[in-house]
């Protein structure tokens, strides 16, 4: 008899922890069968999951409230799951369960490891869940319907060397900061950032590249190695968020003006760094806000329109959109400084 | 031998307890939960855990910490990326990434058996040691492009059970066999309940630590294989949350820090409670974040709830022979 209460008892503290956690899955013995990617559903009835690589990371949440106001005005529902830790096998896990939750219509996900994912990706696939990338891709296009970004990576690494090499007047020295080693997106760029350098700078000289894996206070620490240990550093360029932050801190706090801070953050995020009389940071990334809310329209269109994109389509209000393949972009890189920075709210 | 045995009473009933209070409460709550494909993945994804649980498990039982176990995870994988990028056979790689690791847990238990470094400080050092191996290896990329025949590992299934699962199983029973009939598990209990006394009952303390520790390793290299295969990428990172995991498991499965008790069974049970948990809250959508806290809750509960009725027994029995010492006057 012991036995059975106590079991009870755990039952009953399991059921009030649940509880506090927030879930609430009512109607779940009622669930539709899984039908094919051709039909499409109503509005109210749609359920994506928008996952980042990682939960917490500033960036993602601006994504994600871009994304939420649009799916609030589409009428559809957005949950915004994602692993704790920059862990591609928690992030694998995460869409496993998805898949054997049973009740996700699509998934919109940033990709932790571009290799890693395909497997799982092609896997919900199968299972009936349409599947987009979003900011960053996995390698096998097959994995996913469609890739959908704010500039080519390609694009985006090349407007910095250029700005990089011009702000320089081509002679420097030039440390990199990078996001995690394995995000296909941040490579590439960082690729085409290099090549404009050596291409047409090479008077320029590149220290090799450190990674704050999403980190602040790693790359504020990475930042302050690179200016002690480069006494004639000219410039840190910065790929991956939230890296510019810490570049700015370490900047400050060594004193050094002359040091250039460029790359990738938010303008709210910068915008009190940027604003500083000693400090010299320009920013360059692309509208966040834009990209949440169309990645949530271009999903929506997909499954309740059926809508489908081929080469050589734009996006609608979108002139200077292009579909490349599979890969749907916006072509528009955003850079910005002291001057501009309040002209954006993200 | 008796410490085991009172183990079984207490610490087994509670963990079974939750156990089956968890499951019973997600296939209530969730019916997903039950699915066979659901129930397949939550034990695909654990066996990672469980496998380098068993490893950690074993040297708590000698009373001391490998700190060193995701490092070693991440080595061994880093190093079957390199070696096979380098041009050797996949399998070939496998081997001699597991001998490494295995040459590296070695190196541990003559850390802490030999020089009679304390465990946690030495197996710091070499988590540092491995950690940096497996960058300098990997450069810090991830390294992928495995033939199919190593991928099966980690992501086929043979009758619907995930491949990795059969490892894990024969590791469990492996390690059950070695602990309960063997001399080496007695040895390895013993020098958890008092490492000075084993010595005086003539058992070589020395190499028994060694072989646990180099033990450990290697089923952190396994696991490191295993996590390789399921994500198709080595990297250096790999496994990086698992120690820390592990412990909790562990933990949780009812083995003393302290060393001298615990059960294989109970480890896994621990990797279960921890996996079925991680997969009910999946599966209600609730947030990554506060998945850890639930996850401490739980931990912290279970361990509350032991000491206290430990001290509750202990209690019982001195009352009681209080009452035996009045009764006979």
């Amino acid at each position: 008899m012991k036995k059975v209460k106590q079991l009870t008892a755990v039952i009953l503290a399991f059921a009030l922890v649940f509880g506090l956690a927030g879930c609430t899955r009512g109607g779940a013995g009622d669930k539709d069968s899984k039908s094919g990617s051709a039909e499409t559903k109503k509005a109210e009835d749609l359920k994506v999951v928008m996952m980042p690589k990682v939960m917490g990371m500033p960036i993602f949440e601006s994504y994600y409230n871009a994304a939420k106001e649009q799916a609030d005005e589409l009428g559809i529902t957005l949950d915004y799951i994602g692993p704790s830790e920059l862990d591609a096998s928690k992030q694998v896990n995460l869409v496993q369960d998805l898949i054997s939750g049973g009740d996700t219509d699509a998934l919109l996900i940033c990709p932790a490891d571009g290799e890693a994912l395909v497997p799982v990706l092609k896997e919900a696939m199968d299972a009936g869940i349409r599947v987009y990338t979003w900011d960053d891709d996995v390698v096998d296009e097959t994995a996913r319907e469609y890739f959908i970004n704010m500039c080519g990576d390609k694009i985006y690494g090349e407007q910095m060397g250029k700005t990089i090499g011009d702000m320089l007047e081509g002679k420097g020295k030039v440390g990199v900061v990078n996001g995690n080693m394995t995000a296909t997106s941040l490579t590439l760029k960082e690729e085409a950032l290099q090549d404009v350098l050596k291409n047409e700078f090479p008077d320029i000289q590149v220290m090799p590249t450190v990674y704050h894996g999403g980190d602040q206070q790693k790359a504020y620490a990475l930042c302050q190695d690179l200016l002690t240990a480069n006494p004639d550093l000219d410039l840190i360029a910065v790929i991956a968020t939230p890296g510019l932050l810490g570049a700015a801190q370490a900047v400050d706090a060594s004193g050094r003006s002359e040091v250039i801070v460029y790359g990738a953050e938010q303008p709210n995020n910068i915008k009190e760094y940027m604003k500083k009389d000693n400090l010299n940071v320009v920013g360059c990334l692309w509208d966040v806000m834009t990209l949440g809310k169309e990645a949530v329209n271009i999903v929506y269109s997909c499954l309740a329109d059926g809508k489908e994109y081929k080469e050589g389509d734009t996006v609608e209000g979108y002139p200077d959109s292009s579909v490349i393949g599979t890969n749907i972009t916006f072509n528009a890189v955003l850079e910005f400084d002291k001057d501009t920075v309040d002209d954006y709210n993200f | 031998m008796k410490k085991i045995a009172k183990t079984f009473d207490g610490n087994d009933r509670l963990l079974l307890i939750v156990f089956l209070g968890l499951t019973i409460f997600l296939s209530v709550t969730t019916p997903e939960f039950l699915a066979f494909g659901n129930l397949m993945r939550i034990l695909q994804q654990m066996c990672e855990l469980g496998i380098v649980s068993l490893g950690i498990m074993l040297v708590i039982l000698t009373g001391g910490f490998d700190m060193s176990s995701s490092a070693m995870i991440g080595m061994t994988s880093v190093m079957v990326g390199v070696l096979f990028k380098g041009g050797l056979n996949i399998w070939t790689s496998v081997l001699l990434s597991l001998m490494a690791a295995l040459l590296a847990g070695l190196f541990n238990g003559w850390l802490v058996g030999e020089l009679k470094i304390a465990p946690m400080l030495a197996t710091l050092g070499t988590m540092t040691l491995y950690q940096g191996i497996a960058l300098a290896l990997s450069k810090g990329d991830a390294i992928s492009g495995f033939p199919e025949g190593f991928l099966m590992l980690g992501q086929g299934y043979l009758a619907g059970i995930p491949l990795q699962l059969f490892l894990l199983a024969g590791l469990v029973i492996l390690m059950s066999v070695v602990m309960n009939k063997g001399r080496f598990g007695r040895k390895v209990y013993l020098i958890g309940s008092g490492p000075v006394g084993s010595r005086f009952a003539g058992i070589n303390v020395k190499m028994t630590i060694i072989l646990c520790y180099a033990s450990a390793a290697l089923l952190a290299g396994l696991s490191g294989v295993v996590v390789t295969s399921r994500l198709a990428t080595a990297r250096a990172d790999a496994g990086a949350s698992y120690m820390f995991e592990g412990v909790a498991a562990v933990m949780l499965g009812g083995t003393d820090l302290a060393g001298g008790s615990g059960k294989v069974s109970g480890t896994i049970i621990g990797v279960l409670v921890f996996a079925i948990l991680g997969n009910g809250l999946n599966l209600n959508k609730i947030s990554s974040l506060k998945r850890q806290m639930l996850i401490g809750i739980v931990l912290l509960a279970v361990l509350l709830i032991r000491q206290f009725s430990g001290k509750l027994k202990e209690r019982r029995m001195i009352s009681g022979q209080n009452k035996q010492q009045t009764n006979s006057m």
